[in-house]
């Protein structure tokens, strides 16, 4: 899927993805593309302005750790992030549920 | 080559020292675990750290989304600021009984209320964009800069009401609490709006925003008929667009009825002959009041959005 496709939801896949717990921009792309089955093949650099941003807005926290000698920035969802995913998720199950109805009476 | 590309990403990056190392150092963690997969996976050191940087995507796009979402947060806060420096402002100006320095006969006295309702106007419609632009995923483009103007006039209001006040006062000879607390509540609400505006506009500028951002009134009439308000209403939205003047003079009427009422209520009470006379008294506030406010809109109306300068 292009990543103009998934713009949109972005936020909402990169809360989900930082959910199963703390991880580094890296394991991000990397759990995107599993847990989508590689259909999410987006410029990886697009995820860390969305990672800033979701920080920014106080979703995400963030801090510096050390692994195999390098220092490298861990993100874990903060009780707001965790709050505004069931959101998100809940109100996307409802639209892909209506979406679903009107294909399937194509 | 993820040496390069760093360069090229700290070179294109317009921000401030602190935010730019933390991301070159996330970047670069990044591309070396990203280079040292894919050299597992079979390729050469040099091929694995050129497929590293080609899947992460060209340095500058990443740079400016960085710059846009920074310019967005700016502009947000410039916004916020402004906006409580104009209810501030406003207060000061026009209700607070304790701010004698900007009382007193005209034109001191009329001076003040213009610029009172000049700020109120500017921080409403600079507080509607900074929100309808962050529930909309980010404040950018003709929105970033309207956010900017309305702020800088929110400033300009307070700045030579902070002029005229002490001027005032200096010339009184003597430093009352009712002079120099309205003063520095004024300078302390304005010191945050210009950081903000400052910064945002420094962000704004190097994004190269619209320099002609046109008019969003009819648009932001729209987003308040369809929130709060029957959805049925929306199309009367359309209405500043198509007729801008019918619209401003609708308003300023409205706006010279509306002084002429307080004027009434304040001087006779709650009684409606007693607002009836006062109204009738009240001619000429209301008609100075009306157009005052028409004149406003032919000054500033462009300027802050209210009206297209695009045909």
């Amino acid at each position: 899927m292009a990543g103009e496709d998934i713009k949109g939801h972005l936020d909402a896949l990169l809360l989900a993805v930082v959910a199963d717990g703390p991880v580094h921009g890296y394991a991000v792309v990397e759990r995107l593309k599993a847990r989508s089955g590689g259909r999410f093949d987006l410029p990886e650099g697009t995820v860390y302005p969305a990672l800033h941003r979701l920080e920014g807005d106080g979703l995400l926290r963030s801090q510096w750790t050390v692994a195999n000698g390098r220092r490298r920035r861990q993100y874990e969802l903060t009780v707001r992030g965790r709050a505004e995913l069931g959101t998100r998720t809940e109100s996307w199950r409802r639209f892909a549920i209506a979406v679903e109805r009107v294909l399937g009476a194509a | 080559m993820i040496d390069d590309y760093l360069a090229e990403l700290l070179a294109h990056l317009r921000l401030p020292d602190g935010k730019r190392r933390r991301i070159v150092a996330e970047v670069e963690d990044h591309l070396a675990c990203a280079a040292a997969d894919l050299h597992t996976e079979g390729l050469d050191p040099e091929q694995a750290e050129r497929e590293a940087v080609l899947r992460f995507g060209p340095s500058d796009a990443l740079a400016r989304t960085f710059l846009e979402h920074e310019a967005a947060r700016a502009g947000r806060r410039a916004g916020w600021a402004g906006a409580t420096l104009a209810f501030v402002t406003a207060v000061l100006m026009i209700g607070a009984p304790g701010s004698a320095v900007f009382r007193g006969d005209f034109p001191l006295g009329v001076l003040a209320f213009v610029l009172g309702q000049v700020a109120l106007i500017a921080g409403a419609l600079t507080l509607a964009r900074a929100w309808v632009g962050s529930t909309e995923g980010g404040l950018r483009g003709p929105r970033l800069t309207l956010v900017l103007r309305g702020t800088l006039v929110v400033l300009g209001c307070a700045l030579i009401g902070l002029l005229f006040g002490a001027a005032r006062s200096l010339a009184s000879g003597h430093w009352r609490a009712t002079h120099w607390l309205p003063l520095a509540a004024l300078m302390l609400a304005s010191a945050p709006t210009l950081e903000a505006h400052l910064r945002a506009r420094c962000h704004a500028q190097a994004l190269g925003v619209p320099a002609r951002p046109g008019a969003d009134l009819s648009e932001l009439l729209a987003l308040a008929l369809d929130r709060i308000a029957a959805p049925r209403a929306v199309a009367l939205a359309s209405f500043p667009r198509r007729h801008p003047w019918r619209f401003a003079a609708g308003v300023s009427i409205v706006a010279g009825v509306a002084l002429a009422v307080g004027h009434g209520l304040s001087e006779g009470g709650v009684p409606v002959h007693h607002v009836l006379r006062a109204l009738d008294a009240g001619a000429i506030i209301a008609c100075v009041e009306a157009l005052a406010a028409l004149l406003g809109f032919a000054v500033l109306g462009r300027y802050l959005g209210l009206r297209s300068d695009i045909r």
